[in-house]
């Protein structure tokens, strides 16, 4: 469903991802895990199409220059010289690192926007009860500004928001960053019911590494731009070296 | 006199409150301060003028050219000129600025310099506790308030007025909510220039066309949206009833004030923002948001 070949980014000489490729196909969730600065958010970045947006808007600036090489293909279709509005419409969603809400807009604006590209409004409001009932904290605090909220209910948000619109493919990056290990099983659940129930294909980037392996079946391990390693839980951690020097254990 | 006082405060706030509305925004939306943005309103009002003493179309008629025509030309000079340099701030300034200066001498070029005047929509006039207020002037408070409430419920309550304030607040997940960033701005963009014709069309009437009449206004703006918090929509409102009513005591209470009202509120605009840096309500000074 997904295809990744190669994939180069550079912001000015800095290479931060240098030829790093995967694949996902329908109905999978595969996990994509790596320390800090791995490159898991410039990949993700990529893949929705935000790179092309960096370089836009920093186009004759003299902030930083941007290269993007390689393919990406969803569903048979390149999708790598495309705009981040594009990709989404076409089912593919990134649901971002910290969650980043809309946040001088209230919770369920903030929902609304995510149904941008519900057909009608019988379809959004539709979805809207789906995600409270996934998230009943969300119905709680929907007249909230979401600036205000704490950081496992931007989490939340950030999740219901990307569902909104009933996406094909999440691109889900650390849902439990920061998280206390109470809110991260629970929110561990959802993402599970979403992938089961809403038979939503997942790539889903996390640092913390049972939570992932407990998810997904097919692991991509990362570091420093590369795709290094990738198999199930029990065959990464055979690999001894792969144990010790990129998962921490 | 107070009732005078307060009578020309409100007129000329709902006018300064749609030209600081249409300024706010497009900064809100785009970061895009746009000098030229009274020059629309000037434009404005010179189309009124010229559609109806030149052409002699009817009122209504010459209200929905004016409308179309330097609406249009508003969002082309954004998606030709503007949108190219967007990301460069001190290039929009100045583009801007030689924008609305080509105007004026353009205008000044086809009219000459004095000032026209231009037709009521109604004539007469009511007479409220003792004063007597012109139906052309009611007709503008009314007017304002009308286009005030639809753009506020354009943004609270709409589809795209959720998408103009997601891509307002950061453009980049907009964008991953399917959300075409280059669209809201012409959009946003055309809502800007709208709402500085109405404000021309309403004030042509009341006060005459001459070609330099962008240039007070875009200074009573820049102080309104200062006070109130660039691209705080609240604030311009409140902000623009605030500087009409100071503007007109200092004219009514002072002698010869009407040539310190500039003075008056740019000092009032200096001691609010050593007070409170950010505005009255806003986010001014605050990190630009990516
Ligand atoms: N816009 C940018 N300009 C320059 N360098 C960048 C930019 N974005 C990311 N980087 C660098 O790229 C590297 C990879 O960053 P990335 O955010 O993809 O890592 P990550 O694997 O998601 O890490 P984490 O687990 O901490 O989120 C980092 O060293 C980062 O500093
Ligand atoms: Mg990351």
């Amino acid at each position: 469903m997904l295809e990744v070949k190669n994939v180069i980014v550079r912001y000015d000489t800095a290479t931060i991802l240098d030829g790093a490729s995967l694949t996902v196909e329908k109905g999978e969730l595969v996990g994509l895990i790596g320390p800090n600065g791995a490159g898991k958010t410039t990949l993700l970045r990529a893949i929705a199409g935000l790179i092309n947006w960096d370089r836009e808007i920093l186009r004759g600036t003299r902030k930083s220059d941007v290269t993007f090489e390689g393919s990406i293909e969803f569903e048979g279709e390149r999708i790598d010289k495309l705009s981040a509005f594009e990709i989404a419409k076409k089912g593919l969603q990134l649901c971002p690192q910290m969650g980043r809400p809309f946040v001088e807009m209230s919770v369920k604006d903030n929902l609304l926007a995510g149904a941008y590209l519900c057909k009608n409004r019988k379809e959004a409001d539709e979805s809207l009860v789906k995600v409270y009932e996934l998230f009943p904290r969300l119905k709680e605090r929907e007249k909230q500004q979401s600036g205000t909220l704490s950081g496992g209910e931007r989490q939340m948000l950030a999740v219901g928001r990307s569902l909104m619109r009933r996406p094909k493919f999440m691109l889900v990056d650390e849902p439990s960053s920061g998280l206390a290990p109470k809110i991260k099983d629970d929110l561990f659940k959802r993402v599970e019911e979403i992938y089961h129930e809403l038979g939503v294909t997942i790539l889903l980037a996390e640092q913390d590494i049972s939570f992932a392996f407990s998810l997904s079946k097919r692991n991509y391990v990362m570091s420093r731009g590369h795709i290094i390693a990738q198999g199930t839980a029990q065959e990464l951690l055979k690999d001894e070296t792969i144990r010790k020097t990129y998962l921490g254990m | 006199m107070a009732a005078i006082v307060i009578t020309y405060a409100v007129v000329n706030g709902g006018i300064y409150a749609l030209l600081a509305i249409g300024f706010s925004l497009i900064f809100g939306v785009a970061r895009l301060v746009n000098m030229a943005h009274t020059g629309f309103f000037m434009l404005a009002a010179f189309g009124l003028f010229y559609c109806t003493k030149k052409i002699g179309l009817g009122y209504i008629e010459a209200i929905a050219v004016t409308i179309v025509v330097v609406t249009l030309l508003g969002i082309l000079v954004y998606r030709f000129i503007i949108d190219r340099v967007r990301e460069h701030h001190a290039a929009v300034l100045i583009i801007t600025i030689a924008l609305v200066m080509i105007m004026e001498s353009a205008l000044l070029w086809r009219f000459g310099g004095e000032t026209r005047g231009v037709p009521s929509l109604i004539g007469g006039y009511v007479d409220i506790a003792g004063v007597r207020i012109l139906n052309q002037q009611l007709l503008t408070v009314g007017v304002a308030a009308l286009a005030i409430i639809m753009v506020l419920l354009l943004l609270t309550k709409t589809k795209l007025g959720i998408a103009i304030r997601a891509t307002a607040q950061d453009a980049e997940i907009a964008g991953l909510m399917g959300i075409s960033a280059s669209r809201i701005l012409l959009v946003t963009m055309g809502l800007s220039v709208a709402l500085a014709v109405v404000a021309g069309i309403l004030l042509a009437p009341l006060e005459g066309v001459r070609p330099g009449m962008w240039g007070a206004p875009l200074v009573t703006v820049m102080v309104i949206v200062t006070l109130g918090g660039l691209g705080s929509i609240k604030g311009s409102i409140i902000g623009a009833f605030i500087i009409a009513l100071v503007e007109q005591m200092a004219s009514f209470l002072i002698p010869n004030g009407g040539y310190l009202t500039g003075t008056i509120i740019l000092l009032a605009m200096v001691i609010v923002l050593i007070v409170r840096p950010a505005g009255l309500f806003g986010t001014m000074f605050e990190e630009e948001k990516l």
